[in-house]
């Protein structure tokens, strides 16, 4: 299939966060991000969120990861992730770092 | 320094705070949340506290007392008016009352429930109330209340869920916060004759 040329492209706002409390494995995460999402923005919210987990991003040891988020809906999931965070520990996220391109998050 | 003021955040997450972008002299502001039954004792308490007191707050839920404590000039931030309360817990006169007195309206993530139906609830009478705070230009901030590690929000989340409701994100933060603090800690100075009137030494 043919490319979309980038001017008609989505948008996208890349989040770094970090695991505020106990250690979490991707999966934990994934689940409390979503579930917190949908709380808050409903189905149809998410959907034009096209909220993703970067999957090779998650760093285990350090617990920091990078989420992929609709440049509009950016505000929309920080009130999700502060308003409920589906974690049982009382464990949180924190958005450390909000950036147009990934590569330019790994520059601190 | 940072210009995100969060009053209500406990004194020994100072470090924390500071780390997720508060500003210390918000934290090190010395602060009073008022609970009352009748005028007469929320009075006694004004009365009692206000000299004190960097930041006098008073915790609503009845709406006279919610009507008295807009009205009171002394009073600086009415925390959650709709507490335990089917509405909102304040009207147009309230908040035109609020702007002539300079009572903030203060919305706390401690009153946001975990049930789905009772927080969508609660965002709509925060909604409604930041629509007449908007209106009549009625100064409003928003805390976590934070007694814990795991309440404690960045500044900037705070401001999403403020912006996500439709309403601008740094007022509730930074603009009438800063505002509150700056004008308490000038009235304490013993050049400030009264409010806007300072004696300058040449």
């Amino acid at each position: 299939m043919k490319r979309i040329p980038p001017a008609i492209q989505e948008d996208y706002r890349y989040l770094r966060f970090k695991v505020r409390g106990d250690r979490k494995d991707i999966g934990e995460v994934v689940d409390a991000v979503w579930n917190s999402a949908t709380k808050f923005m409903g189905t149809k919210g998410v959907s034009k969120a096209d909220i993703r987990i970067i999957g090779n991003k998650f760093d285990e040891e350090e617990q920091e990861g990078v989420i992929k988020v609709h440049r509009d809906m950016e505000d929309d999931l920080r009130a999700a992730l502060a308003l409920n965070l589906e974690f049982e520990d009382g464990s949180f996220l924190s958005i450390e770092k909000v950036s147009g391109t990934i590569s330019n998050l790994e520059t601190k | 320094m940072t210009d995100f003021h969060d009053f209500f955040i406990s004194q020994k997450l100072q470090e924390d705070a500071e780390s997720f972008g508060w500003s210390t002299e918000s934290i090190n502001a010395s602060v009073k949340v008022l609970e009352a039954d009748d005028w007469g004792e929320l009075k006694r308490k004004i009365d009692g506290n206000r000299e004190e007191y960097d930041i006098l707050a008073f915790r609503g839920g009845d709406h006279e007392l919610n009507r008295k404590a807009f009205s009171d000039p002394r009073m600086d931030v009415v925390l959650h008016p709709g507490k335990g309360r089917k509405d909102s817990g304040m009207n147009h006169v309230d908040a035109e009352k609020a702007k002539e007195n300079n009572v903030a309206v203060g919305f706390s993530l401690k009153e946001v429930p975990e049930s789905s139906k009772r927080q969508s609830q609660k965002l709509n009478e925060w909604r409604r109330n930041l629509k007449l705070c908007e209106k009549y230009g009625t100064p409003y901030i928003i805390t976590t209340e934070a007694e814990e590690f795991s309440d404690l929000r960045k500044p900037r989340d705070l401001a999403s869920i403020i912006n996500s409701l439709g309403y601008d994100r740094l007022k509730a933060v930074k603009k009438f916060s800063g505002e509150l603090l700056r004008s308490n800690l000038d009235a304490q100075k013993d050049s400030e004759i009264r409010p806007g009137h300072e004696v300058v030494e040449e």
